[in-house]
């Protein structure tokens, strides 16, 4: 299995979707392909085309994509941008992010963020974990298959989270420290097909901030674990606080290269030339009023004959009941009727075409004419 | 206007088609055209009304009659 085939089988596997939807998926795993370093260790992380199938499934709710898909097709992009991120991008960003905490696929940071992590060379030492994962899973007590590997990297140590009650306020670590715990318990009883379904059921929603925060913070817990690197941390706290507030002052970077902004559409105006349109609407009205007299007079012919065949119609299906002794006389008559009835539908569907297209289409006509002339074309935008 | 044009022209033929088979049926089990007129003529007064249709359109003068009638 490799990446191309990988992402066929997906692709076959994820028709269930509304097509804008599954293009949506696909490129978000061929960005996680463009991002790893290891195409098979990835493709190990993610396990089956089969099983991210399923998960994608579950995740996926085909009548609120469909309410979605057509009400806004055109501003597709922005709905995924925005903040009403479908569940089934939800569930692959998680998968994204496991990968990125294994460091299956690099991390995406923008350019400024490197560049605050360069400020300082003791905090680089510090963000940038050399074999770490390496480290954890060659300790000799723990000997955990790799599926369990997400868990351990949720679990944050206490002086971690004093660390970040400290740079935040003490608020959120908190709430960091009691959700994995939360979830560590109920691991269990949850299916292990996968390290990246896995990933999936622990991690939850995404949350709303930039990609590299979340990464740094990560990447900051992975750090304490190593008891050398806790003091040298505690001495740069202050330093870390800082790049903390730097980040939540960055504004929110387009995290994924799949949510492109449209490009602003030119929007066009013309100035209306008023001599024009005066003499326009001299010559137009009464030669469109003809022209509508005009095709009124066959319309009329139509609705007259329509009506005419429809009442003979009639006439001779009432006749043919009471009237005659002879079936075959009957079935004659019947047939009659028949023949009238299809002639009158014919001819009453002419009349209206002729007065919805004929006439309302001279009416338009004679309309987008005087736009042509009298509006002088011209771009605002 | 061309699933109208669709709808319509589907429902015609259909409606043809099963008068043509009425029709076809009626003949071939004996239908006979003259007496069917006797009876839709007694019943409906069909000669009496063309021939006072033609006497109508033979006069021009009922013509002008006619449009004198008329309130404008």
């Amino acid at each position: 299995m490799n990446e191309q085939k990988f992402l066929t089988e997906l692709s076959k596997l994820l028709t269930f979707m509304y097509e804008e939807d599954r293009q949506v998926a696909l490129s978000m795993y061929e960005q996680m392909f463009s991002f790893a370093d290891d195409e098979t260790a990835l493709l190990q992380f993610l396990g089956s085309p089969t099983k991210q199938a399923v998960m994608i499934a579950r995740a996926y709710n085909a009548k609120e994509r469909k309410l979605a898909v057509t009400s806004q097709s055109g501003e597709r992009q922005a709905d995924i941008a925005g903040n009403e991120t479908p569940a089934f991008v939800r569930t692959i960003m998680n998968i994204h992010t496991g990968a990125e905490n294994l460091e299956l696929i690099r991390p995406e940071v923008i350019e400024d963020q490197i560049s605050i992590f360069g400020k300082d060379e003791e905090d680089e030492d510090l963000f940038v974990p050399e074999e770490e994962p390496a480290a954890v899973v060659e300790e000799p007590e723990v000997e955990l298959p790799s599926s369990e590997l997400p868990e351990l990297s949720l679990e944050m140590p206490e002086e971690a989270a004093s660390f970040l009650a400290d740079a935040e306020g003490g608020k959120a670590p908190e709430q960091d420290t009691a959700a994995p715990t939360k979830k560590t318990e109920e691991k269990p009883e949850l299916p292990e097909d996968s390290p990246a379904e896995n990933y999936m059921l622990d991690l939850g929603p995404v949350p709303e901030k930039p990609r590299s925060e979340e990464s740094e913070i990560n990447i900051t817990m992975a750090a304490f674990d190593q008891p050398e690197r806790k003091q040298k941390a505690e001495e740069s706290a202050p330093a870390a606080q800082t790049t903390l507030s730097e980040f939540e002052q960055t504004p929110p970077e387009p995290a994924h290269p799949w949510r492109k902004e449209a490009p602003p559409q030119e929007v066009r105006s013309g100035k209306p030339s008023t001599l024009l349109l005066i003499l326009y609407l001299i010559a137009a009205v009464p030669i469109v009023s003809a022209g509508v007299l005009i095709l009124l007079v066959p319309a009329l012919v139509f609705f007259a004959l329509a009506v005419f065949t429809g009442i003979s119609a009639f006439r001779v299906l009432m006749l043919a009941f009471g009237n005659f002794a002879v079936f075959a006389d009957i079935m004659v008559v019947l047939g009659a009727s028949l023949v009238l009835f299809a002639l009158a539908l014919l001819l009453f569907w002419i009349f209206l075409w002729f007065v919805i297209s004929a006439i309302s289409g001279l009416i338009n006509a004679a309309i987008r004419l005087g736009g042509k002339i009298c509006y002088k074309e011209g771009k605002d935008v | 206007m061309r699933k109208g044009w669709k709808f319509v022209g589907i429902l015609f033929v259909v409606v043809l088609f099963l008068g043509v088979v009425f029709l076809g049926v009626g003949f071939l089990t004996g239908g006979d055209a003259e007496r069917i007129f006797q009876v839709a003529d007694a019943s409906l007064s069909i000669t009496d009304s063309f021939n006072n249709y033609q006497e109508f359109f033979e006069d021009p003068q009922n013509f002008e009659n006619l449009l004198q009638g008329l309130p404008f």
